[in-house]
């Protein structure tokens, strides 16, 4: 502690590691930013923008933003939860999301992330956009209509496999993930065991075959809304069931 | 930035709006959504079909998109349509309309019902054509 950089978040001193960002030394704290492209592990991207804050006044991504002494972030406001609440509807409207159907409903973060935000529907109009699915792999599937362009299985398998089996093509609303040859995801050297896939916050990678192994009612974030295995850690009272910190998001 | 009298503002703000959906990079949500959807409310009022609380919605909808984006091209883009509501809301007021019915004037029930209708080889009995939308 002696050594720390002290800052605050809505008002509660906090103690962070040099080099730390908002976000890690917040989840260390017990201190839950919501979050969908940063991932403990893989390099900060800071493009969902789901976890923005206002530091010292201005905003920006807690994945991306460094501590700083003194540094005060608002994390809860209700300005912060409004932008973040539009851009989680931004993700659900600019995507064919189908939680109904999806084999993903219950350990998918973005879904997770609409029940924590009280989410029902989208305020915004639905984009239906034309998006393609490769099932070209015999064990992994890529459903580009589930994806939010995190780019966490493109950095996983960077990162983590050391394949770049993944990158992106296109530019702005006709962005889309890619596999690293015009052959498709057969072609690539990924496999069902890769971080990529474990990487994905929904179902846009997954493994075939194996989609309702776990079953509606006990998945992910069936017991316990997203966040609350970082809040267990902080010792609120009421956050029975909410796992160990090895289940904590993001890990 | 000044244009003569004869521009019309909410074509200006398309026109910007267009150039900075044609230009977002895709790398960060704001910008690679909220500028489609601001382009689209704005294409909606100049086609007859926006409602009073559209103004509102494009002044939410810019303000997210300008604290939340990565770089200046998405914490500038909803300018052009934020400044022109301010500084020229009549512009925004004079197009409006009020809703028909029960329903939005972005929404056409009629043509909504038209392939049922035609699979089904008769009209809606609740919304027969011509009658009440």
């Amino acid at each position: 502690m002696s050594d720390g950089i002290v800052f605050s978040i809505d008002g509660r001193q906090i103690s962070g590691r040099p080099g730390d960002t908002v976000l890690e030394a917040a989840q260390t704290a017990g201190v839950w930013i919501p979050r969908l492209c940063a991932k403990e592990g893989l390099s900060s991207f800071g493009s969902c923008r789901v976890c923005t804050v206002k530091a010292n006044g201005r905003f920006g991504a807690a994945c991306t933003t460094p501590i700083a002494p003194g540094m005060i972030v608002e994390n809860e406001t209700p300005e912060i939860l409004r932008l973040r609440r539009d851009l989680i509807d931004m993700l659900f409207v600019e995507g064919n999301h189908f939680c109904m159907f999806c084999e993903k409903s219950g350990g998918c973060e973005l879904q997770a992330l609409a029940y924590r935000f009280g989410i029902a529907a989208p305020r915004f109009p639905y984009q239906f956009p034309d998006r393609s699915v490769d099932a070209s792999h015999p064990d992994v599937l890529l459903d580009r209509n589930r994806c939010v362009l995190c780019a966490r299985c493109v950095r996983a398998s960077r990162e983590v496999d050391r394949k770049s089996a993944l990158g992106f093509t296109g530019r702005g609303a006709d962005k889309r993930v890619a596999p690293d040859t015009a052959e498709g995801l057969e072609a690539t050297r990924i496999a069902a065991a890769d971080a990529a896939l474990a990487a994905c916050p929904t179902g846009a990678l997954v493994r075939k075959r194996v989609g309702f192994a776990v079953p509606i009612g006990d998945r992910k974030y069936d017991p316990a809304p997203i966040g609350a295995a970082v809040e267990a850690l902080a010792g609120a009272g009421d956050d029975n069931g909410a796992g160990s910190a090895g289940e904590i998001e993001g890990r | 930035m000044v244009f003569g009298p004869g521009r019309d503002v909410l074509q200006v703000a398309r026109e910007f709006l267009r150039f900075f959906v044609d230009e977002s990079c895709g790398y960060c949500t704001p910008c690679r959504v909220g500028n489609v959807l601001l382009l689209n409310k704005i294409e909606e009022i100049l086609d007859g079909k926006g409602v009073e609380a559209d103004l509102e919605y494009l002044a939410e909808l810019g303000a997210t998109v300008k604290a939340t984006s990565r770089c200046g091209l998405g914490q500038t883009s909803p300018n052009p349509v934020l400044s022109t509501i301010e500084g020229f809301r009549e512009a925004y007021e004079s197009r409006l309309v009020e809703p028909a019915g029960a329903f939005l004037p972005t929404f056409d029930i009629h043509a909504a019902l038209a392939d049922a209708s035609a699979q089904a080889g008769r009209k809606s009995v609740h919304f027969p054509i011509g009658g009440r939308s």
